[in-house]
Formats: C-alpha cells, structure tokens, sequence
C-alpha cells in the first residue's frame, strides 16, 4: 500500500509540541520554514521534509529489532557450513594475523548443532532455534554480514547509530526524528533491555545523540510505573493530583492569555494534556494481564527460562499495535562475568548458546505467528541482530578445538522478517568455512539504509545538521539491498 | 596552442597573506570577486580541481595553471582555438563532467564564455581552497578575514535598528522591571532573583539601579558557575570514560573547578584557550595540568582488543575526536572532516588535518599526582605541631590514668564505684594489665579506648570514646544518624561508616571488642572493629563472614594474620564477639565469653601513635566493595594488652561496664584539665586544617600526560591506517591567517613542544576568527541564538551572520578590551536589545518569527541546571560549597570490569549544590535533566535543543525531587509563621518565593482552595509547574 498520504497528514497536523507526531512534519520543518538555501537561515538545513513526501512506497510502518549482545555464533545457527564438519580438528591454513579479540587460533570447530534445510524454502537451519527455524519460511537471512570492530561496545554502538562511538542516534532515533509515532500518547521509540541488565554502553545505545531529546529510545519497565515518572514519586490522592494540575492548567492559561502567539507556551500547555493521556495508556499497554491465556502461554510467560523474553516480546507487539514507530528488545545483558548473561561465549558456545536460544526461541517465533495472526506482519519489520559472529576455529590453544569461539567480524548473519521482504531467501555468504565474507557482503550502513527504505525514506535524505555535517544514519556509506526485496 | 595565461587579480589568490588587498572588508564572500575570469576561476576550482589538479590528474589532467593546461591530457589536447571542438568544452557541453553533480545552466554558460576567450589561467597553480565559491568556503570567506572597522560612535542598539528599519520592523518596549531583572539575574548567574531583590528594584529601575546590578551580579561566584556550565557544553566534559568499561574519573572536577575559576576571575580569553591546550607545559602544577584537563575531557576507549590494526584504529578515532572538538571550540571549525580527505566545504586539506593531529599526538589520558610546594610545607609544620599537641595529651592522659590506677590500688573496691556504676574498674584492685582477685576473681585493666554508642541520643555525627576522648566521626549516608537512639548504637547500612582521629598511643599486644547486633545474617566482608594504618594498607579487625558463612574471623591485609577459626555459624545476630592479639603471634576469638573455634599462631602486628586509626563498620579503607558492614553497634572497645580468658568471660557478662573515666580526669588538677582543653580544641582545629591542607598538598588531576615517544605522522589515504601518504610534521591549518601553518619543529620534538606551539598558533593566526568565535557564543547563549546560528562551525555548511557588523564591532570591542568576557557581558546586557520586553506581536511574527533581527527580547524555557538551582535556592536548601568532587546522584558499581550508574531515586541532602557540580557520568541519564534537554556530555553541544515533551511535563510533576524541593519549601515557609491557622499568608509567601510576584486575589483563592485540601505542598508542586516559574522573559 501507498502510505505516502500518511506523511503530509502528518504535516497538516500540526502541534506545538516537540512529540512523537511531529517527526520530520515538525521539528525540521519549523526550522526549514525560515530557512531559504543560505540566507538568514535558522538553523542550516536539516532533513527538508518536502523531499521526504514524494510518493514512494511505505511497506513498513513499524519495526522490532531483537538485539543479541555478545556475538551469536552464525556457524551454529543460520550459516550452515559443511566444509567445517569435514576440516574439524584441522589447523586453518593461514599467514594473516586475525583481528579477533583475544588473539588465540585454535583448531577448527565444527558446529554443536545439527543444520536442516526447513519448510518450503528449505533454508537451513540449525537445531540451536527448533521454533525459530519452524518460521524459516517467513526469514530473509542476510550470510554475509561484515563490520568494523572486533570489540564488542564499538561494534554494538556500530550495530545501532553506524558509528562506533558514543554520541550519535541511534537507528530507532532516527526513525523517531523521520517518522514521529502513529500514537500521541506513546513514545516513538521505546527499548525493552534484558532482564538480567542493560548492554554495556547503557544509554548510549539508544541515545538521541545530537537530535532532539524527544528522540531517544524511552525505557519500558515491568511494574506499574512502566516509563520513568509516570506517577508522583509520594503516596498522593488522585483528588490532591487532580487537584493540583488543575491549578497548574489555571495559571498557565492564565500567563499563555496574554502572549497568545508564543509557540513554546502552548507547547506546554498541551504537554501537560498529553502527559495526562500517557498516565493512562502507558499502564494500559503494559498490562499484559489483558491477553488470553493462550497467548500468555505461547510467548512462554508460564515458564522460567523463557518468561522475562516473553513478556518483553509480548509487550512490544501491544506497544507497535498501539503506534510506537520502534521497538528494541535486547536479548543479553552485560558482557563480562561468568556466568556469562550474553552471547559472548569465549568458553563454550554449546553451553552458553543453549541457555541463551532457550530464553527466546518460543518468544520470537510465538511473535512471528501472533504479528501474522493478527496481519501485522504485513507492515512490520522484524529484525533479529547481532553486532558480529564468532570464529569458526576455536578459542584456544593451536592445537585444540576448544569448546569456544572467540569474535568474528568478517563475517556473521542476521535476519529480517516481514514488511517488503522476500520470505524463505539466505542473502549472501560467507566463504567455506565461514570465516570472512564470500560474496554481496553488507555492512551496518547498507542494512540501515534498507530499513529506511522500506519505510519509504531513502537513506541520504534523511538528514540532520550537527557541527559542520549534515549527518546521516548511514554516514557516507550505505546502500539499499535490493536483492531482498519482495 | 597554448592558452595564453593571465595575472591581474588572481595573481593574489596565490599567495595567501596578500587576500585582505583585494576583498573588500566587510563584504561577504560568495559574492563575485571581480569580473567573469574570477567567477570561472572559482568555479574552475570548486567543480573541476578536485580531480584535475596537480596532486590528482584524473585522466591524466592538470587545470590548476596555464602550463599545465597546455600539457593537456592522457586524450591529448584539451583546448584549440576552435573552442567549440575543443574536448575542454565538450565534455561540459555534453555533461560528462564533472561526473557527479552536474552543472547548472548558468554555470555552463560561465565556462562556455571562458573557454571560448581562451580558457585563460594564471601561471601559478590556483591553490583551489584560497577561493570561496557557491560550492565552498575559501582563504577570502567572510569569517577569516579581517575585523571591518565600524564607526567609533556606533552601538549595538544602532546596528540592530538598521537591520530592522530595513526589514520594516518595529521593535518591542522595554521589559517590565520584574522580568528584566528576572532575565539579568538568570542569565547572568543562573540563579532567579528573590522577591525582596525584585521588589527593590521594581521601587527605582533607574539606569544607575540597573549598571550596579549588572556589575555586581558579574562579581558573584555565580556568575562563573553559570558561564563555565555553557563552557562545559562545548568542551563535552564528562566524568567517565564512555564505551564500554565507562570507568569513572574521579579527579577530573579540578577542570571543572579552573573554568569557573577562569571565568570569575575574567582571565584574558586568550590565556584561557592557550591554558587548555597547553597549561600543563605554560604553567606547570595543578592550574595548569587542570586546564590541560581539556583535552582529555571526551570519552576514551580503554578496550581496544589484542590486534595491531585496533589500536592504530582507537588512537585515529581518539585523534579525530580531538582535533574535532579543539578546532570546533576555539576557531569554530569542523577540522575533522578532513581526516578522510579534504575538506568538502572549507579550506582545510587532510595536511592541514593531519598537522594538528600530529601537534596532539603526543598526549595521552591519566592521572596525575600534584604537590603544591606551599601546601606541603604547611603540611608538614601542621603535621609537626600535631604531635607536639599529641605528645603533650598523653602525658596528661598517663597522668591521670595513673591517678585513677592508684586510687584503686589503695581504696576499697566500693569507693572507686563512683566513676561508673557496678562495673570493671570498680573492682579493680590492680595495676593495669594485672588483674587481681576482686568478689567476682577479675580484675580487668582500664581499656586504651572504649566507646558507648548505645548511649547516643542525638544526631551527632562525631563521638569521642570514653577514656581519651578520641574523636570518631560518621562518614557517608547521615540519615543512619535517625535510626541511633532507637538502636542503641551506630547504625551501619553497608555504605557509611565510622572512623577515629589517629591514636595517640602505640597499640602492640591488644583485644579488640564490640557488642554488636548483625542485621542481616546473610552478609559477607564487613568489619564491625578495625585497626588500620592510615593509608588502609596493614589492618586487623573483626571481620563477619568474608570468606566461611556466617563466621566470625580476624580480618587483615591480603588474609596476611588471617586463618579460619572454625567456629559456630552466627544465629542469633546479636553478640558479644572479641579477638585477642598476642605478642606470640597467638590470635583467638571469643564469642560471648567462650572460646570461639580454634586458635592460631601467625605474625604480629604493632600500630604506632599518630600511624593508625580505628574504624567501625568498615573492614578497612577506602570504603567501597564489600568492606562494609551492615547492622548496629553497641559498644567496642579496645585493650591494649591480651586480655585472659576470665578477663574476656567477664567482659561478655558486664555489658554495663560503660568506662566512664570521668573520675580519672577530675583527678587532674583544675590547671591541667584547663590545659587539656585548650589542647584539645586546639588538635581539632589542626586537625581541620590539616585536611584541607592535606587535599590540597597532594592531588590527583585527570589531566593530559605526555608520551615520552611520539612516532612519525603521515597522511592517511582516505583516512585508511594502512594506507600512509606524505609525511608531516605539527603544524596548524594552511590559509587561515598571517601566521605560518608549520610550527619549525621537527618529527622528534617532544609532546610539550608541540602543544606550546599549537596554542601559540591558535591564539594568534587569526584573532578576527578566535574573538568572533567567542564573542558570538556568548551572544549566543544572551539570547538564545548567536549571530551566526552555528556557534561551532563558521565555515561554509554553518549559517552566515544575522549583523555581519555588529559581531565585528563586538569583536573588535573584545579585543580591545584585552579579551575579557566581563567587559562584553557588560556591553550586551546594558543595550537595549537586552532589555527589550519579550511579547510576541503579531506583525513581527509575521515579518520575522524566528526573531532573527530581535524585535524582541525572546522566550526561553530556563536549561535543566538553571530550574534545578532555582527549586534549591527557592526552597532554602541550596548548599554553599563551591568546588571540589562533585556531588554523587547515582549509585554505581563495578561489574567486571565495567561500570554501570543508576540514578537514585531521591537525592540525599548532599547533593543539594549547584547542578555544575554534579558528578556527570557518561551513559547514564537522570530523569529531571534529562527530559530538560541537557546533553549527554559524548560530544560537544554548542547549542543545546529546548523540548516541550510529555515526559518533560511528568518529569516535572511527579519525580522525587520535585516532591523533595516541595516539602522543602513548606519547611521554610512553615518556619517563617507562628501562627498556621490562617494559611494565607503561608500561600502568599509560596507565590513570592517561586514566582518573585505577589498572588493576585484570584490567584491567591485559588491557591488557599488547594491548600486547605490538599496542603501546602500540592500548592508548591504546582508553581514549580507554571510557564512563569519556568520560562525567562
């Protein structure tokens, strides 16, 4: 479906507030509408929204992205490669010095999982996600995936902004700057983090960075109070709340009466309305209590292993049903400890990626079915990510094929589903063993600029002005994957 | 044939310095330069020379200079007399070139007319960044060339009328004397002014009334805490390290500290730009390695993995960063984009880049130890008369112990009861240290120290211990200091604790013991008694369940004196539990007067007079890990001999032996106890000064340290780290200004070398372009938008002033005046500009809604840190201390190696300071500044975005400090009125405090309905929310 009516809708309706409808519609555009080219420009040109609402074909609407800290090893998931059974236990030829992390080549590893070729595609999967590779007809797997960094908070920052370093939005924020939320009284961009903590990195991972504030990723909680401040810190009367903002209407009418035409104080004005509105349906989204047990049940909240990701994935149906624009669930807490609470398995990938795949292999594939069931899948994008893969020799001394792998940058897979994309296809491989890229290789910039494309912006024009530079998500790089659209 | 070449004009864009000679000054710089030849040319070198120069020769091409031209290309001949054949003009004609953006009509027609008189160039290759152009800022734009002298009598006020008699705009009255004093008070020093202050100023806003206000608020320490706050913004100062360990800094504040200290002090600006990049080496000591602090005040990665190739990478990344954020600051250019190639917008070519890269190579990020020679020979002379006083107590100590040893010796046992009632000394007939038979069999000595804690009633926050009178004070969370009287004793929460003075005798032999309740039972590592050396490097306590359960055992350094006693797993919670140290090196423990597991022999430790101090609650310092201990303690006390196993038995069953030795000191004549008060006061106040000293002499700065090797600098092909191009040396931006962009040193001189030199460099290339930069932040942050909207980047991608004269006339008026920032502030608020009322009217919305040309004074919402201060100034709570390590607003913990912030969910009393002095770490937001739009200090923020969200509005009405600035301010209004019954005027004064105004009637109504409701409180959660309280006008 054509969505672009949606955008200029957007424009026309207009609100004073810095919020989630806004979007481009406002906050560039208040700063375009003086700015003629070079002359007394208010701020320099940001993301003209004119070029942005040119009919083009929107096929997603919203998204969720499945975050996996720490590296999920491809050769043990959706990187099927023979040739690694056949070279097991043998030395990897080679003269290079790898950029890995700890340095330490081991003997070849094959996988701790049996590979099959699933459903109508046949595409191949291993045992290490049994429900996820049910759904192998509905995944676009991308094999050849390449990044920057080795190390993991550069390369996650890499993941999520497309630069390695603290300071610059991320995707989700930039979805929120170009699209604004379908809801007026929920956040664009909302972050589900891992039950056990949050990434290394903290806040930076969905940070506005340079963009506006109102675009950062907003954290969602379990709990009554699911959004920072949603409710008054004391034990108050509804009557004392009530009580209280009504004098606050009173006075602040009374001050915008008599500067009328003053942008900021209508503005707040209508974000105390708003704020009211959320006091409501940030409880009511989060209140899980109001799906069926059946549902309950499918995305696993009945069990221990898989009841933090269930919930979480759950919520984030709830939340893009009702409007938010981006929804990112992490799967993975902080990187170091033992044992570890993430992908990252140095020690022994059977054991750490067993734990981890058991904690959401029903909650992802149960949301595949229920986005489906519900025809939302249609105009959802799901994305399933890792920031890099692992290595298909071992991490360990060079005449062992220990039980570890240790990071791989050159090559490792991810998958996307839904929205605008053709289902049942791997996209691109690694080399024989999975050690670097074999052919199409894709970067973090090219995959942005495909989730920008498919919601119907094209990745150069999205843009916002930052000491010196008209920034983008995807720097100076990126390019569509047409390959892996339906 | 050749093209015949030409010289006039363009003949000077070759050589730099002579660019003044042929601009006219003042004049911008994408107009024309003269003529058609100069439009071509400067065409020519923004949409051809990129590739067709003699550096790249694409296809074989040169076009820089006449020869060149004639050597044509790898295709041959590029221009003929038949022009139009000629393959010059039809790869333009047919738009093969230039490849990517194509020509416009217009430009086609410039080089059409060009080539067709004879595609003319000068003999010199065109240096093609000397020349501005649609495409690009050259050598000539507008903001490196040289101040325009204006007319002596003009005034900001004229220049702006100009502007607006041109645009047919009308300017606003002046500002009611309310807001303009509301306005001056917060933009001068962030701080509102109080009702009183408006209320005198409002009687006589005369002129005179308002230039006094004006110096005196920019005398106020505020006035630097405000300013250096904006200066932080563009430094992107933060107190950790960013990625992924994110480790704290916690000695970075002394810059934090300098810049206020700058500011205040209105240090010549161009001493306070070569401070920050070179103090260390202009000014060596802790000023200069403080200001030094700038560079290293962004995020650095720490974990750069095992490879080669990643490091080389980190240190480019870190390098881009930096010249970034010097070249952003000080010039107001965006240097680092010329790391991967040149510039694509302004004059700055990769060489450029990497000089300045190399002029910073040399530093790196760390700790430094400072002594201040003056601090330390206080130091030392404190250190001295210390002992002295310590000496001279002891000797009356020993006195009058002696005393109260010979009273028992030869009394009966009943008449020694008097000092305590029924308790071990009374029953002493011995000597110290030799017990003899009493009723009971024991005799048990007089402890070297002993504390009652259960005794505490009040909130003190210092305690001295019953036979000395050895100070011991609380450290950290005081509100434990509530819950002493109702548990009879000190109350640990596993993050404060208590420690002593130093002692004034040596301890050998000893028996540390303490009644204590452990709360919970599942803890582990904490230490109920503990003598330390004061460092917290050798120590022995009583140690619960560091490394068995629920065990008691004897803590020291590095388990150095520690074994397992095996004894029972602690039950009850409450206990009596003591450990005895032998000479031998015998340690036994003793749990309610039993023996508590088995004994063990291991070495031995003495503690020297003025060497050690006792801690409770602490295993040993510094606090932090799980070193803390968590529960109540009664009593301790400490012997210094090893008690026998009766001597302890006894112990555990007279918990009311309270060694009250107030006896022992009436013994002492009156002249003596005179004399051991006035020692006594006298010790705590050296020992006050001493700390301060102590801090002062010897400190840790986050500063920049120098690497002693520094490796050769080359240029990187497309920024690639594998791919190296021409050497260069440090060195500054070509073009820029007068002062030669090589600094003469070679590719050995050291770190420090080079950073005197780029400081020096970037103080006096260009000081039109470094006064501009500065004046217009300043505007900037007067006004809420600068002259030239883009305070970091002057170049061609930033915007172009608004008053082209009036920022030079300010610049010239900055330089003249020394570069002092007082002068210009006094400049810019005594205008009329300034002080024009804010109103919006429809006519000049409609002209000009963005204001650009300031009919009006415009409407701001205050920054996060100005409505904090405010809600803690207002409410009485705002905490006087300037300086120093910040105040602490998140918990944080180390996780393996990373470190994660979490803010906590009230602030404590503590934290009640300016926000400036907040400790900021990276990564980590804090709800109410956060949703008020401060900037994650990751990057610098010139400009600070102003939002209007819903999470804002919730912010500022339900988080827990709002509700804590609230109850606050109901505490000091409550206090201000005797009599509460009649509330009005309680609500009146809650009008006045927040909003400097008194209610009207309505308002006043309205707000006693509330009140009578719901209390005071809800009426001032309120007012924190009105538009009024939180918006300047």
């Amino acid at each position: 479906m054509n969505q672009s009516a949606d955008h200029s809708m957007m424009l026309d309706r207009r609100s004073w507030l810095d919020w989630s409808t806004r979007g481009l519609g406002a906050t560039a555009l208040l700063s375009m509408l003086s700015a003629d080219g070079k002359g007394l420009a208010a701020t320099p040109a940001t993301t003209d929204p004119a070029r942005i609402t040119p009919a083009r074909e929107v096929k997603a609407k919203r998204a969720i992205q499945i975050c996996l800290v720490g590296g999920m090893s491809h050769l043990d998931s959706f990187d099927y490669k023979p040739e690694l059974e056949k070279f097991h236990g043998k030395t990897l030829q080679t003269e290079e010095k790898p950029d890995i992390f700890f340095g330490q080549m081991g003997l070849l590893r094959k996988s701790d999982w049996e590979f099959r070729a699933r459903g109508q595609s046949g595409l191949m999967v291993s045992e290490l996600f049994p429900k996820i590779a049910e759904q192998a007809d509905r995944l676009t797997v991308i094999r050849s995936m390449v990044t920057e960094s080795a190390n993991h908070t550069p390369a996650l920052f890499f993941e999520n902004s497309g630069f390695e370093f603290n300071g610059f939005p991320s995707m989700g924020s930039w979805l929120s700057f170009g699209l604004g939320s379908i809801a007026e009284d929920l956040p664009a961009y909302v972050v589900l983090p891992d039950g056990r903590g949050g990434p290394n990195g903290g806040a930076s991972n969905w940070a506005n960075g340079f963009l506006p504030g109102q675009h950062q990723g907003v954290l969602f909680q379990s709990g009554s109070a699911p959004v920072r401040d949603l409710r008054p810190a004391r034990e108050i009367t509804s009557g004392e709340d009530r009580a209280t903002l009504e004098l606050v209407e009173f006075m602040n009418r009374k001050h915008q009466a008599d500067r009328a035409l003053e942008d900021l104080l209508r503005a707040r004005l209508e974000s105390y309305t708003l704020a009211a509105k959320m006091q409501g349906s940030v409880p009511q989204v989060a209140d899980l209590g109001q799906e069926t047990e059946l549902t309950r049940s499918a995305y696993g909240l009945d069990r221990a292993e898989t009841s933090d990701m269930g919930q979480r994935c759950l919520l984030a149906r709830r939340l893009l049903e009702r409007g938010v624009r981006f929804v990112q669930v992490y799967s993975g807490g902080p990187i170091a400890g033992s044992p570890r609470t993430s992908w990252d398995a140095h020690e022994n990938v059977g054991e750490n990626h067993a734990a981890e795949a058991l904690r959401i292999d029903q909650p992802v594939a149960a949301l595949l079915d229920d986005l489906a069931a519900r025809g939302m899948l249609e105009d959802t994008l799901v994305l399933f990510t890792t920031e890099f893969g692992r290595t298909p020799f071992s991490q360990s001394a060079a005449d062992v094929a220990g039980p570890g792998r240790d990071h791989n940058r050159y090559a490792f897979s991810c998958w996307m589903a839904g929205a605008g994309l053709r289902p049942g296809l791997a996209f691109g491989e690694s080399d024989s063993i999975g050690w670097k890229v074999g052919s199409s290789p894709v970067s973090w910039h090219d995959l942005h600029a495909t989730v920008l494309h498919l919601f119907g912006i094209e990745h150069e024009e999205l843009t916002y002005y930052h000491n010196g530079i008209h920034r983008r998500l995807t720097n100076v790089h990126g390019q569509v994957i047409k390959d892996i659209l339906s | 044939m050749m093209p015949s070449s030409f010289r006039p004009i363009l003949g000077a864009l070759l050589a730099v310095g002579c660019l003044g000679a042929i601009i006219p000054q003042g004049s911008l710089a994408r107009e024309p330069l003269a003529g058609e030849e100069h439009r071509a040319i400067s065409l020519l070198a923004a949409r051809c020379l990129e590739c067709h120069s003699a550096t790249e020769r694409s296809g074989g091409l040169d076009l820089s200079s006449s020869e060149s031209l004639g050597l044509g290309s790898d295709s041959g001949t590029v221009w003929t007399q038949e022009w139009q054949e000629s393959l010059l003009w039809k790869v333009i004609e047919s738009g093969e070139m230039p490849p990517k953006a194509k020509l416009t009509v217009d430009e086609k027609e410039v080089f059409k007319k060009w080539i067709a008189d004879g595609a003319k160039l000068p003999e010199q290759p065109i240096d093609r960044l000397a020349i501005s152009s649609d495409y690009r800022a050259g050598y000539d734009w507008w903001a490196f060339r040289p101040i325009a002298q204006t007319k002596q009598s003009t005034t900001i006020d004229a220049l702006i009328q100009q502007k607006l008699d041109h645009q047919g705009l009308v300017p606003n009255a002046p500002a009611l004397p309310r807001e303009l004093i509301r306005r001056l008070f917060i933009d001068l020093t962030g701080l509102p002014p109080t009702f009183e202050q408006v209320q005198a100023f409002q009687a006589a806003p005369t002129e005179e009334a308002y230039a006094e206000l004006v110096d005196r608020l920019l005398e106020s320490p505020a006035y630097g805490e405000r300013w250096a706050r904006h200066w932080l913004d563009v430094v992107r100062y933060g107190e950790s390290d960013g990625f992924e360990r994110n480790f704290p800094r916690l000695n970075s504040w002394h810059y934090r500290d300098w810049v206020i200290d700058a500011i205040n002090r209105d240090m010549p600006y161009d001493r306070f730009v070569q401070m920050q990049i070179a103090g260390d080496q202009i000014e060596p000591g802790k000023e200069g390695l403080a200001a030094a602090s700038f560079l290293v005040s962004g995020v650095h990665n720490t974990v750069v993995g095992s490879s080669d190739r990643m490091k080389r990478l980190a240190l480019q990344d870190e390098l881009e960063e930096k010249v970034g954020t010097i070249s952003q600051t000080f010039l107001g250019l965006t240097a680092q984009c010329a790391r991967c190639h040149e510039h694509k917008y302004d004059p700055i070519s990769s060489e450029s880049y990497y000089r300045l890269s190399a002029a910073i190579q040399g530093i790196a990020h760390g700790e430094v130890e400072v002594h201040d020679t003056q601090h330390e020979r206080q130091r030392i002379e404190l250190e001295e008369r210390r002992q002295s006083l310590v000496v001279s107590l002891r000797e009356l100590e020993t006195k009058a112990l002696q005393n109260l040893e010979a009273k028992r010796s030869v009394s009966e046992p009943t008449t020694a009861t008097e000092p305590t009632t029924a308790t071990g000394p009374t029953t002493a007939t011995g000597p110290t240290g030799e017990p003899q038979g009493d009723r009971a069999g024991v005799t048990v000595p007089i402890p070297a120290y002993a504390w009652d804690f259960e005794k505490l009633s009040d909130e003190k926050v210092e305690v001295e211990d019953s036979v000395r009178g050895l100070r011991s004070s609380l450290q950290g969370n005081r509100d434990t200091l509530k819950g002493v009287a109702r548990a009879r004793g000190l109350v640990l929460d596993g993050q404060n604790y208590w420690q002593t003075d130093s002692i004034s005798q040596n301890v050998a032999e000893k028996t540390l013991a303490a009644w204590v309740t452990v709360d919970p039972l599942d803890q582990s590592g904490g230490g109920v008694i503990s003598i330390q050396t004061l460092d917290g490097v050798v120590f022995d306590a009583v140690v619960f369940a560091e490394r068995e359960p629920r065990q008691w055992m004897s803590g020291s350094n590095g388990f150095a004196r520690s074994q397992a006693f095996g004894g029972e797993q602690e039950a009850e919670g409450a206990v009596h539990i003591a450990i005895r140290y032998r000479a031998d090196g015998t340690i036994e423990a003793f749990r309610n007067g039993q023996r508590y597991g088995q004994s063990y022999r291991t070495g031995f430790q003495t503690y020297t007079a003025g060497g050690a101090q006792f801690l409770f609650g602490l295993r040993h310092g510094p606090p932090g890990g799980n070193r803390h201990f968590r529960g109540v303690i009664h009593q301790a006390v400490c012997f210094d001999t090893a008690l026998n196993d009766e001597q302890l038995k006894w112990l555990a069953e007279h918990r009311e032996a309270r060694w009250n030795l107030d006896a022992a000191w009436q013994s002492l004549d009156p002249k003596d106890l005179a004399q051991r008060d006035r020692w006594k006061d006298e010790l705590r106040g050296v020992d006050a000064e001493l700390e301060a000293v102590r801090k002062q002499a010897k400190q840790k700065v986050y500063s920049v340290v120098s690497n002693s090797a520094i490796g050769p600098t080359h240029v990187l092909m497309r920024g690639d780290i594998d791919r190296l191009g021409a050497a260069v040396r440090a060195g500054g931006i070509s073009g820029l200004g007068q002062v030669a962009a090589d600094f003469g040193l070679d590719e050995k001189a050291s770190d420090g070398n080079r950073r005197v030199a780029l400081a020096k460099w970037i103080t006096e290339v260009n000081r039109s372009l470094l006064a501009r930069v500065i004046v217009n932040r300043v505007w900037h942050y007067h006004f809420g938008n600068g002259i030239v909207e883009t305070p970091n980047d002057f170049g061609f991608n930033g915007s172009l002033p608004s008053h082209p004269e009036l920022l030079d006339y300010l610049s010239q008026g900055f330089i003249d005046s020394g570069m002092r920032l007082k002068a210009l502030h006094r400049m810019i608020v005594l205008s009329e500009v300034y002080r024009r009322s804010s109103t919006p009217r429809e006519d000049g919305l409609a002209k000009d809604a963005a204001n650009r040309f300031l009919w009006r004074y415009p409407i701001r919402r205050l920054d996060g840190e100005s409505v904090r201060d405010a809600m803690l100034i207002i409410s009485g709570v705002l905490r006087p201390e300037r300086g120093g390590p910040g105040y602490v607003d998140v918990d944080y913990r180390d996780v393996n190696g990373t470190t994660y912030y979490h803010p906590k969910s009230e602030e404590p009393a503590e934290c009640f300071r300016r926000t400036i002095y907040r400790f900021s770490p990276r990564c980590e937001r804090v709800s109410l500044l956060d949703a008020l739009d401060c900037p994650d200090p990751s990057s610098t923020a010139p400009r600070r975005a102003m939002t209007t969200t819903p999470l804002q509005a919730l912010s500022l009405l339900n988080s827990g400090f709002v509700f804590q600035m609230s109850d606050a301010l109901v505490h000091r209004i409550e206090a201000m009125f005797a009599d509460r019954a009649d509330q009005a005027p309680m609500v009146r004064e809650c009008f006045r405090a927040i909003l400097q105004r008194e209610a009207s009637e309505e308002e006043l109504a309205k707000g006693l309905e509330l009140v009578r409701q719901h209390g005071l409180r809800a009426l001032a959660r309120a007012l924190w929310n009105t538009s009024e309280f939180l918006v300047i006008e």
